[in-house]
This record gives structure tokens, sequence and C-alpha cells, in this order.
């Protein structure tokens, strides 16, 4: 959508002084008077306070203003409440730019900031809303505790399927969220079923792993933690011991269990229980109190330190051991039962269903790759959720978290319907030669291949781009070899924008680290600022061979591609496509021997002085190479 | 091939020496000369004359390993000048059909009688990686089309050729290609196509060819061609090792290595396990002659074959009268310290 | 597909050496599929050539146009603005499209922006694989369905040679090209099903008269009488 007539207003706004104290603002507004195109313009003093909100507000409906460039900070409390603002007017919150001036010291700097601004806003294309038709079912697959609890907790809201992947199972999955297409297996019969969500709640599998104790078989007396709870026999007079610590060193699941099952056996007449344990963590809510209530109810609990061992009769089984605080040689527990944590280990279907899904597995086999930028619930494919132990056995108020993270997430197709923005990408069919190339590339399985009469090409096909699926990371705009694809407030228009006459340095930013960074790196070292252009992206897989190559062409000296670290990108593998971009340019410099001008640099959104060594390294790295050579006058 | 034996009035095909000591019964022995990578003739002399009486014929391979050499059908008319019996080395790389055929009349009209048709290593091996490669046929097609200009009078096209080569007609097979059940077969193939003979890839793993002969005999193949084993003396360990894992098609048991590697004289006992695996040979039915094809290391033939036993070669030229060895060969055991070799026990 | 890879610069810049303005002229066809002459290959050489060239002080003025296809002339056709202000065009279309495009202008020079490989498959994103030498003569009814002429790297109709091994070809190094052996591929695929029996037969010498050019196809049937 585009809309002809685009009327912003400008709001340059002191800060209550903190601008002006470098910049003289009313300059500043007449540079931008005499050369920019705009419908108003005017200072404030303080352009968040609550009268002048209102002052703006009637100022949108007596110039008909349907764009906003707020000058001042980039405070996320002022930006939250300028954009309710706008969208009461009616004007998106994509129709709002915020700029920051606070690091800026000269008014030619201001004036250029803000006219590379307005270009922006003038190229932006018109955001919209969708409204889609979505099933409001859920699919949710696990067998176990887990899996129940958050359907039923889902089932509130949304009709929910629970299967166990056993004798019902996934065969395959098309489609995108709000309609995910579910095949599914039964007594040889497939089926297909549609889905709005999927829930993985596969849970856990113990395994009982001999060597971590001393080469000892499970038998009679002596059991695996899971087959004592399976087993769920009479223990009444009789005397258990639990042993912990040796496996599942990570996670409380086997202590919450074994504390359970202590007051369980108390409860139900048991003689004596016995926990022996080498470290206690009770970090968990809920834990403490049970272990306070447990002592209470007279469980022993002993400690262990290194070697022990333990021998298994067919009347009772014993363990020995050295006691870490009294000076004795050695201490042996007798029991009649003695009861061994386990190992938790992902269930067999994990790598399976990960197969069929396309979502990815992380260290151990466990579903999610080991990635900061990811939410606990969430895959690399939007409404495919995790809960509870599938992507690493967690316990209590976690779980319980999750599956109230999962609940509200689900819930946006509970109505039948979702609106979106569509800020999802769009295909030029003119320029789309359906060569697969954003497909295969999308790591969030948000693009399909669509036909019709309308799609202006020789194939009469297209890639589409789902809005419920895709994360608009843009990395399919910068893979497409025709050029079809631009992501809206991104489009390779508004960014080349930026750099048309770019500073000495140009920095391509990802926004979840570099730009934040960046951000941090300016409360710093405002100086190293001056020579510095930061050109923000949503992903560092957007930045493309062309980006880097234009900005020197235009006259920078050099540019940098300031990435999340490895295997924590926010958008799967948007780092390892700029990092292959990146060798490409700089491949391309050198054949023509223009010198070693690109900079990739891994950052992480607190790492502000690291970011500014980088950038004082790529200064010295240009100051060595000298101006570059390859800038284009036109 | 007792058949062959039983029936020493067979009708020869080509007449040469080669065939008629295949069709004769007797074991056969052959040895191979690589044209040099100059304009001299000096080299196939020297190595030619060395076999004089020792073997039956004498292979002249075709720009082998894919190098430029002095052309095989030269060299070959070159032994026919000696009196001796030259097998022409033909690969399908670098020629096509009109080439082949036009190459074959001449080599027919000055007295070569034998044919080895083969694919060729292909050119990028060779010092000019960056040729054409023609393959215009293949092996199979090749040996087709010697045995239509023979059996039929007519070329490849079909049209009649008039005074039309009899070649004996040769091919290799390799008993440690992949896929294994199928190397059998393919000789079955080449044998329908119209091989006479077959000389096999250098045999380094007696075990493997073992196998391979049983899989000839379970097709009675043995019956329908003659197999002479490719035995190679490998001058160093390290060369054994070399071919190992650095050949393709080339299989060499572990066995071959360490023999050569825990020997006190690596060069002596590179003789004496080809002398070794010639015995091994005779024993194996089916078997008929063995080919020594000592690549790079000519000179050792005379040694291999005199110690296996090999002589006097009943229908070879000079078999009674084989030629003296000269100073220049001697020179050249003295300096590879096997000049005493034939004197060992 | 048609299969192609960018020329190294070098050339490129040697070629349009004598030229103050150049046309690149891309295609959406093949070549945008294979990731080498769309419309952003197009702008990476453009803006890469016009560096070089401001930084041996000697400036050049690039014009970008990407069109449908270079191997018909109507779209060709659509160039001809950009054309007629030019020196030269590079032309980052295959073989076929280069003289093609060059046929349609035939005053202005036209060079190779690419080097056009094959006929392949695209594997994976930057991969492809070659399946059809376009012999003329189909024989993928004997072989099972893979291509000797291709996949041998002798062409071979009776494969395998000696030189296959653990299914790899004998040109094959581990560390640079790992090729499979055409003919252990169809054994494979032939013995799976079942039809082993077909690698006994003898593939008789090939007409390759058919896989020479310049070859030309007409269709009596659908050709138009334009008088």
């Amino acid at each position: 959508m585009t809309i002809t007539n685009i009327r912003i207003g400008i709001y340059l706004c002191d800060c209550d002084g903190k601008v002006s104290k470098n910049v003289d603002l009313s300059k500043v507004k007449t540079a931008i008077q005499s050369q920019a195109e705009f419908e108003y313009i005017r200072e404030a003093d303080v352009v968040c306070g609550t009268a002048e909100q209102e002052k703006v507000a009637a100022e949108i409906d007596k110039y008909s203003l349907n764009r906003l460039l707020i000058v001042g900070c980039n405070d996320p409390f002022i930006t939250r409440k300028f954009v309710q603002l706008a969208e009461e007017k009616g004007i998106n919150r994509y129709s709002v730019e915020f700029l920051d001036l606070s690091a800026v010291n000269s008014v030619e700097a201001a004036v250029s900031a803000i006219n590379s601004r307005l270009g922006k806003l003038h190229l932006r294309e018109q955001i919209g809303y969708e409204e889609l038709a979505v099933t409001p079912d859920v699919l949710v697959i696990g067998s176990g505790s887990e899996a129940a609890a958050v359907a039923k907790a889902i089932s509130k809201n949304q009709p929910v399927v629970r299967i166990d992947h056993e004798t019902k199972k996934v065969v395959g999955v098309d489609g995108f969220p709000g309609n995910f297409t579910v095949r599914l297996l039964e007594n040889g019969k497939t089926s297909k079923h549609s889905f709005g969500a999927i829930v993985l709640a596969l849970g856990a599998q113990p395994q009982y792993d001999a060597a971590k104790y001393g080469g000892v078989n499970l038998d009679e007396r002596t059991l695996s933690l899971s087959q004592f709870i399976n087993a769920d026999k009479n223990y009444a007079g009789k005397k258990i011991s639990f042993v912990l610590g040796k496996a599942d060193a990570d996670s409380l699941l086997s202590f919450a269990a074994v504390l359970k099952s202590s007051l369980d056996l108390k409860g139900k007449g048991a003689s004596e229980v016995d926990v022996i344990y080498d470290d206690m963590k009770v970090c968990a809510d809920g834990l403490e109190q049970e272990y306070e209530l447990a002592r209470k109810k007279g469980v022993n609990f002993l400690k262990y330190d290194g070697e022990f061992q333990i021998n298994s009769a067919s009347d009772g089984a014993t363990f020995q051991y050295r006691e870490p605080f009294l000076p004795i040689e050695a201490t042996r527990v007798a029991a009649d039962y003695l009861v061994l944590a386990e190992d938790f280990v992902p269930v067999a279907a994990t790598q399976e269903l990960a197969e069929i899904l396309d979502i990815r597995t992380g260290p151990g086999g466990w579903f999610q790759k080991d990635n900061v930028h990811f939410l606990p619930i969430k895959s690399n494919r939007a409404y495919i959720l995790f809960v509870g132990s599938c992507h690493g056995p967690i316990h209590g108020t976690d779980l319980y978290n999750e599956i109230e993270a999962v609940v509200a997430e689900v819930s946006a197709f509970a109505k039948g319907k979702a609106q979106v923005p569509s800020l999802q990408p769009r295909v030029e069919a003119k320029k789309c030669a359906v060569c697969l190339t954003c497909y295969r590339c999308c790591p969030h399985h948000a693009i399909e291949i669509v036909h019709g009469d309308e799609y202006d090409n020789m194939y009469n096909s297209a890639a589409r781009m789902n809005p419920l699926a895709c994360q608009r990371c843009g990395i399919c705009a910068g893979e497409c070899p025709g050029k079809a694809i631009q992501l809206p407030l991104y489009s390779d228009q508004e960014v080349l924008f930026e750099v048309k006459q770019p500073a000495k340095i140009v920095a391509y930013a990802c926004e979840n680290s570099g730009f934040l960074a960046s951000e941090f790196a300016k409360t710093l070292d405002p100086q190293l600022q001056k020579a510095l252009q930061i050109v923000e992206v949503p992903c560092s897989g957007k930045i493309d061979v062309i980006y880097l190559l234009k900005a020197l062409e235009n006259g920078a000296d050099g540019v940098m591609l300031l990435v999340c670290h490895k295997e924590n990108c926010k958008y799967v593998w948007g780092n390892n496509r700029a990092e292959q971009r990146k060798e490409r340019a700089q491949a391309l410099l050198n054949q023509v021997g223009l010198g070693d001008r690109i900079e990739f640099v891994h950052v992480a959104a607190n790492q502000g002085n690291q970011f500014n060594a980088a950038v004082k390294e790529m200064a010295e790295k240009i100051r060595q190479s000298g101006t570059n050579p390859g800038k284009v006058v036109k | 091939m007792t058949e062959a034996n039983d029936k020493p009035e067979v009708t020869l095909k080509s007449g040469s020496a080669l065939e008629k000591t295949y069709v004769s019964g007797q074991f056969v022995c052959t040895g191979e000369v690589g044209p040099p990578m100059e304009s001299s003739f000096h080299h196939v002399e020297l190595f030619g004359n060395a076999m004089k009486g020792r073997v039956d014929s004498i292979n002249l391979t075709d720009n082998q390993t894919a190098m430029t050499r002095l052309s095989s059908w030269a060299a070959a008319v070159k032994l026919i000048q000696m009196g001796l019996e030259p097998n022409l080395q033909m690969v399908c790389r670098d020629r096509n059909r009109l080439a082949m055929q036009s190459d074959l009349l001449g080599a027919y009209a000055l007295g070569v009688r034998n044919v080895l048709c083969l694919s060729g290593d292909h050119q990028s091996f060779g010092n000019h990686p960056g040729c054409k490669g023609v393959y215009d046929l293949d092996s199979i097609q090749l040996i087709n089309m010697v045995k239509r200009l023979r059996d039929d009078g007519c070329f490849e096209c079909g049209a009649e050729c008039k005074n039309n080569p009899k070649f004996f007609i040769g091919c290799a097979e390799n008993p440690f290609g992949d896929p294994f059940e199928f190397r059998a077969v393919r000789l079955e193939k080449k044998i329908e196509a119209g091989a006479d003979f077959v000389q096999t890839q250098c045999i380094l793993d007696m075990e493997r060819f073992v196998l391979f002969m049983e899989r000839v005999r379970e097709r009675g193949l043995h019956k329908r061609i003659y197999i002479s084993p490719g035995l190679m003396p490998v001058k160093s360990a390290k060369m054994a090792r070399y071919m190992q894992h650095g050949v393709p098609g080339m299989l060499v048991s572990e066995d071959f290595c360490q023999r050569l590697e825990k020997a006190e004289n690596g060069k002596i006992a590179a003789l004496d396990l080809t002398v070794d695996y010639i015995k091994q040979c005779q024993q194996i039915e089916g078997v008929s002659g063995v080919h020594v094809m000592a690549v790079a290391w000519e000179e050792v033939v005379p040694l291999v074959v005199e110690k296996a036993g090999l002589l006097p070669r009943p229908f070879a030229p000079f078999a009674d009268n084989p030629a003296p060895i000269t100073d220049e060969i001697k020179a050249m055991w003295a300096k590879a310290k096997v000049d005493g070799y034939l004197a060992r026990n | 597909m048609i299969v192609a890879e960018g020329k190294p610069v070098e050339k490129i810049l040697e070629m349009v050496a004598p030229f103050k303005k150049v046309l690149i002229a891309g295609c959406r066809g093949c070549v945008t599929v294979c990731l080498t002459g769309g419309e952003k290959e197009v702008g990476i050489l453009a803006s890469q050539i016009r560096m070089a060239r401001s930084k041996d002080g000697n400036p050049i003025e690039i014009l970008e146009q990407t069109e449908e296809r270079q191997c018909d002339a109507e779209y060709n056709a659509k160039f001809l603005e950009n054309v007629e202000q030019v020196d030269a065009i590079v032309s980052l279309a295959c073989g076929i499209g280069i003289q093609y495009l060059g046929e349609k202008y035939p005053a202005t020079p036209i060079f190779p922006g690419v080097n056009t490989l094959m006929l392949g498959a695209n594997i994976d994103v930057g991969k492809w694989e070659e399946r059809c030498m376009a012999c003329g003569d189909c024989v993928l009814d004997k072989t099972g369905g893979i291509c000797p002429i291709t996949r041998c790297s002798k062409s071979l109709l009776n494969g395998p040679c000696g030189g296959s091994q653990y299914g790899k070809c004998e040109v094959s190094t581990p560390a640079k090209e790992d090729i499979p052996c055409g003919w252990q591929l169809i054994y494979d695929r032939l013995s799976a099903l079942g039809q082993l029996d077909k690698m006994k037969e003898i593939i008789p010498s090939k007409n390759w008269l058919r896989a020479k050019g310049p070859r030309t196809y007409v269709r009596e049937d659908l050709t138009l009488d334009r008088s």
C-alpha cells in the first residue's frame, strides 16, 4: 500500500536542555526548513510532557499529519507514549520515527541525521494490519504429566487435541501458523487435521547409567528412581534409602521426586527413609519447604563425599560411603530397598519430531538451540512451541511459568482470527524467478510458492511470506538473486538511502546486538561517534553484499557488520549468512585492489567497550589502508 | 584351456606367437615396455633386447598414465624390426574411431598381430590435464570394432574393409575395481564383444584375485578367454604403500606391503614376491599365463622370468637363443643390487 | 537449468577497458536461479567495476538492466534504450543469451560476464551438479535413469572402467572434488530395481552426430508462415 500524500510533522525536542547544550536547535530548524520536504516543524522543550502531547494531537489534526519524526531522545518510555498518541490519532506506529540527538554535537551532523530519517520516512510504504482466519485448535504432543497439564490449561480457552506420538503419530506437517495441516498416523491409517498451533510436551526420559554407581546393576532390592515410582508398591514397615547426586546432577527433577516420595512413604508407614546426597540444591520454589517438612517428618538426610560402594542382596542393599564431617573411615547404610537417581535424556521421539517439524535441537539432543535470544518456549518456527522437560529437565514453578506463557501465546488464535501488522516481506512477482533460494534460506518455514494469473512473470508464480510465520529477519531479502523481495521498514531503498552520503565508517548493526551495543557505546566514548554511522538492520542476515559495496562506492572508507555472537542469532543462521557475505564482499574488493575495508564483529548488546574497541580497530585499519580510492565521484 | 590343448589343429585367428602359446596350452609369459617421452628408440631397443627370447610378446603402452609418449604403434614396429613380437596397446582416450581404425590398418600392415583394447587413464592424471578426452568409443566397443574388422571384414560403420587386419584381441579387466560382483560380468561382456585374451590390472592382493577367479569360473569364462594376471615387481615398500592408498582402482594387500617393509633388501624381496605370485598363479584353475609388467623397472623382467622357471619360451622368437644381457642392463642391475639375484637360492 | 559462474572481474575489466559507458545486462531466467546473473549480481558487478575504475582514475558509467530472458528476441528488444546510450554491453546471461542479445544489437560490442558451465540441478543453496550434456540421443532407459554420458568422467556406455573404487570415480580427489562413479550409481539403481540384467547388454557405439553442433531443431507442425 502506498500513500500518495505524505505529510510529515517534525518535532525538535530539547529534552529539557540536553540537546541545546551541544547543538543550537533553532539553527537546525532553519537549515531543515530551507531544504527538506515536510508539512510542519517546530521546537519544543519537553515534547513528551502532558500539555505538549495535547498540543501535538491538535497539530496532527490541524495540519493533517500522517507521519511523525520526533527528534530528541530515544527513551523507550517516551517512544511508547508517542506511539500511543499517534495511533489514537490514526497514525500507526510504523509511521513514527524517533531520532536521538543526545550524542550529536554539531548543527551539520544533526541536519544530516534528520535528513536521513526524513528520507526514509518519505520512502516508507504504509503498513496496514491484516486480519487472518485461523484455526483455534491446538495440538499437544506428549503422553506425560507435563503434556496433560499444558493441554488442560489451554483447553480453558480453546479446543485441544492431545496425542502421545506412539499410538497416534505425527508423520507430516504442512502449512503455516494458524492453519497447520498435520498428518497423523493411527492404526496404519493417515488422516489430515488442521491446527492453529502445535505444542511439544514430550517430557524427558529417565535413563539408569550403571557406570555412575560403580557398575551396579539394578535388581529387586536396588531400584532406579523411575522403577521405584512406577512400581508404586506398599512399603509399610520397610526401610528405603534414596541416593542422589551421582546422576541428574544439573536438574532438580530427581530431588523433587525423592522429596515427594519420601513424604509419601512416611505417610504410608515406611519404617525409615534416608536421602543420601552429594550436593543439595533447593533453589526452586517450594522445594525448600518440602525439604523442611521431610526433615520434620523424620526423613534422614545423609551427606556423602566421593567414593562409595553399593552391595545388593536378596533381602536388602547397603550403601557404604565416607561421611565428610565425621572422623570415621566408613559409614554403611543398610536398607530394604536402595533407590538410585537416574539421568534424564530426550525421549526418542524428540529427534524424529525435530526432523518432521524442521525445528532445531541443541546440546544433548534436547529441543531448542543453546541460544540466548530464544525464549524457553520458542522454536525456530512460530506457533510451534515447547513446554517442559523436552528442552531440558525442568520442574515446578519453571514448568508452570512455561505453561502460562504457552497458554498466552496460543490464545492469540482462540477467537478464530488473528490481527497482524503486515510487516512480512513483499515479493515483486515480476522479478521473482521462483528459484527457491528464499524458501530454502528461511529459518522459519515462513515462505511458500503461490501460483495465479496475478503473478506477473513467466511462471505465474511467486514466493509469498506468511505474516504469522514470518519473523521479519530479512534473510530472504538479502538472499534474493532477483532483488524481488523487500522487507518493509528496511527496503533496499530505505537502507541505501541512509548511505547515500556515508560517514567515514558505516556500521550495519543488528538490532538485537550491534545496535544496542552502539547505543551503549555512545555513552562511553561520544568522540568516537563522529566518524561513525550506524545503520540498523533487523538481523545481520539482512545485510546484503550490495549494502557493503554501496557504502564504499558512495565514499565510506570502511564498513562494519556488527552481529550477534556465533550460535546466538535470533534468526538461527542470519549471522552466518552475514559472515559469508562479508567474505564475498571482501573478496570482491581484493579482486580490484581496494584493500581490507570490511570488518565483521561479533558483539553482544552489553558490550559497549568491545564495540568501541572494534570501531577503533576499524579506524586504524583504514588509517593504514588510506582513503578509499574506489569512491565514485558523481 | 585344456580343450585347446586337445585340438592343436585349431585354426588360428592371427597366427601370433602369443596366440600360439595360449592355444598350445602352455603357460604364457608376456612383458611390457613403456615407450619413452622422447623421440628416440633407445629405451625400446634396450628393454626389447633384454626380453628377447624370454617372453612371448611385449606390450607397448599407449600414452601410459595420460602422459605424452612415443606412439605405441611406432614402438611396436621397432620391436618387429628387431624380430620381436609386440602387443599393441590402444586406449579410447586419445583417438576417435576413425583414427583408431587407421592406426590398426597401418600397424597390421607393418606386422603387428596382437592388440590390447583399453579405456585409458583419464586425461586429468597426465601432463596435459586440460586436453579434451575423446572416448568416442569405450573399450568394449573398441574390442567389437577390432573383431568386426577381423571376422566380418568391415569397418565400424559397416562398410567393407578389403585386406582386413586379423588381430589377436586382448582386453584388460580390473579384479580390484568396484562393483566387485560386476567385474566378472564385465569380463563376460568383453568376451561377447570379441576379446580373445585378458591381461588383468596388476595383482598385488592375491586373495582378492583368487576370489575374482572363483567368480570367473562360476560363469565358465576361463573356458572362453585366456587369462593372464598382471604381475608387477614393486621397487620399494614406499611405492607399495602409495599404490595402496593413492592409486584409484588398485588394491594392495597388507601382506604384500609388509613383506617389502620387513625385507633386508627390498629390491630382492620385490623380485621374490613377483616370482612367488607367478608360482601361485600357475596353481589357479583358469589362469593361462602371466603378464609381467615391470612399470619403469623393465630391466628386471629377465631375472623374474628365469627365476620363475618360465624359460625357455615355446613359441617366442629367439626362444632357443635369448639375447645376451647387455652391459647397460647389467649396470642397472648392479645399481639396484639385484645383479646376484639368479645365483641366490 | 543452465548453470553459470561469474567470470573473474579482472577479465571483465580488461574487456571494458576501452569504454566509458557500459550496460550490464542481467537475465531473469536460469542465471538468476543459479544466483549468477540476476538483478542482484548485476548490481554487485556494476558497483565493483565502478569502484575499480574510480581507483584507476578512469571513471566509468554503468547502466544496469535485467529482463526476463536473453534467449528470446522479444525480451532483448527491451534493452534498446539503454543499448543506444552505451559503448558496450556486458551480459550476465548464459552463453546463449550473450550471443542472442549481441545478435539483436550487432553494432554494440558485447562481452561475457559469466562462464556457462553446465546443465545442472540445484542440490541446495549454492550447490549445483551436472545431470545432462544434451547429447541428443538419450540412453536413460538403459541405465536406470542415470546418465552415463554426463556422470561417467569418460562418458563410457559400458562402464565402469577399472578406476571405479569404493563408489568413487578415478578422477575423484576427496579433498578437492568428490565425484561418485556414475556407473556405480547405475549399478546400484538397477540393482534396486531388480534390473541388473541390463548391465549385461553391450550398448553399441554412440552416434555422436546429434551431440555436436551447430544443431538446429525445427518443428514443421509449429512453424509460422509470416508471409
